[in-house]
């Protein structure tokens, strides 16, 4: 129990660089505007509801892309897409594109990135901080900052790759006969492959995804095998995001697995590739 | 260096990062395992529906002396090659789609038969569902006026997809479309 208590006390307590935390609110505010800029530029609909989520939508990821009150944009941001975006126009108004996985974490990611120091670094909180500082003659504040909310979007990652490999964990997948379904409707057409290879591959893929999904889901938070995994679920990433539909679902999680690797380790990197000594 | 978080604040940060981790694990199992159907609650099924409308056929040519030639189809409804065609060609999503296309193959190729002769054009088909392929439809001859088989497979197939709907205790045979690369015939 007095390690569950450790533990416990660690994850409440624990402070580490807030530079990862911001990379993930200005990464995340472009991967917003990417999927609903569209949707929401004055011209494309006017419809009051469209203009009054498209408002909301545009002020508080502009300020959270700033890093002006970050958590209170953040929050502001993450209720507007959720409850304006995906509740409302994607159930209520029958919006069906608006319901999708892809849609949905990143609708949830400004509230859980509300939950981390995601103002700390390359913000206006952090330049105005820095001012109050120096009028004060005090030292810069550190970049430091709670570490419990990046690990929350760390434990949605891998819930993700949890419940998707459940999903896939049926014999219609995993023979590979989903999977033949999939290159035939985006490639091959009605025709089913001739090569003898065909079947085979298809199993093939379908099973090692499944194996790297359910891999992933521990493996991720293991420092020593981030090295490998990281750059392996990447590429996994990478030639779903060019071979099938899946919108900026591939480009969210590539930004999200900055959430498993420690802050500090993520600072010192940015630190050495400035050239500037690392801090620990 | 600021102040250690107060004990309240630790409370709280605890008790947000349970609820909120809690959520995360617990709304996709009550949804896919449990069978809520909550909009509030988020199940991660991707790509679990996507691609059930796809159809993989092969349309064969009988001639009297029980020779059987498989039909390139898009080349014989007048496309160079399969990229040529356009994607509702390449594509059939359904046994209604494999008819029709069949039905124009026939009025396609009804310059090549020769005197006497009877043009028949029939589909080993197999339609893609959340289960996998479904089971091998064949065909009677799709040029003649009318094709009951048709009718005897889209039964089937309505049927079936009833059946999947409210799903049935156990699945049908297992017949991929490369378990009858070949056949035509309907037996």
């Amino acid at each position: 129990m007095s390690w569950l208590r450790e533990r416990a006390l660690w994850l409440a307590t624990a402070e580490a660089s807030t530079r990862p935390a911001a990379l993930m609110r200005i990464g995340l505010v472009l991967l917003l505007w990417v999927r609903y800029a569209k949707s929401f530029i004055l011209f494309t609909k006017l419809d009051p509801a469209y203009i009054g989520i498209g408002a909301s939508f545009w002020l508080s990821t502009t300020l959270l892309f700033f890093g002006v009150f970050s958590r209170l944009s953040a929050t502001w941001a993450g209720v507007t897409t959720m409850a304006g975006i995906y509740f409302f126009l994607g159930y209520e108004r029958g919006m069906e594109p608006f319901t999708h996985h892809h849609t949905y974490l990143l609708c949830i990611s400004p509230l859980l990135l509300a939950l981390t120091p995601c103002g700390g670094s390359y913000s206006f909180d952090r330049w105005w901080a820095l001012r109050s500082a120096d009028a004060a003659g005090e030292p810069p504040p550190p970049e430091r900052g709670p570490l419990w909310g990046q690990y929350l979007i760390a434990f949605q990652i891998a819930m993700i790759y949890l419940w998707g490999a459940v999903d896939k964990t049926n014999a219609a997948y995993l023979s590979g006969e989903r999977f033949e379904h999939y290159l035939m409707a985006l490639y091959f057409g009605s025709d089913y492959p001739k090569w003898s290879g065909f079947a085979p591959m298809c199993t093939f893929l379908a099973v090692s995804s499944v194996v790297l999904e359910y891999a992933l889901v521990p493996g991720l938070f293991l420092r020593r095998l981030q090295p490998l995994l990281i750059p392996i679920a990447m590429i996994f990433h990478a030639i779903i995001y060019y071979t099938m539909p899946v919108g900026t679902f591939t480009l969210n999680m590539w930004l999200f697995y900055i959430a498993f690797i420690h802050p500090d380790v993520v600072h010192d990197f940015i630190d050495r590739m400035s050239g500037h000594s690392v801090s620990s | 260096m600021e102040d250690p978080p107060s004990k309240a604040r630790i409370a709280l940060r605890l008790g947000a990062f349970l609820v909120v981790a809690a959520f995360m694990f617990m709304g996709p199992a009550a949804r896919q395992l449990g069978g809520s159907h909550s909009k509030y609650l988020r199940n991660w099924v991707m790509f679990s529906g996507f691609a059930r409308e796809i159809c993989a056929v092969e349309y064969t040519r009988h001639s009297g002396d029980d020779a059987v030639t498989p039909i390139n189809r898009t080349q014989a409804l007048g496309y160079e090659t399969y990229l040529h065609a356009p994607k509702t060609v390449r594509r059939l999503a359904g046994i209604d789609e494999v008819e029709r296309q069949g039905r124009k193959i026939c009025s396609k190729l009804k310059s090549t038969v020769a005197d006497g002769e009877v043009l028949d054009i029939r589909a080993a088909a197999t339609c893609a569902s959340r289960k996998g392929w479904k089971d091998t439809v064949n065909t009677e001859n799709l040029c003649a006026t009318r094709s009951t088989s048709f009718e005897r497979l889209r039964e089937k197939a309505e049927a079936e997809s009833k059946a999947e709907t409210n799903p049935a205790p156990k699945a049908g045979p297992k017949a991929g479309p490369k378990a009858d690369p070949k056949t035509g015939a309907d037996k």
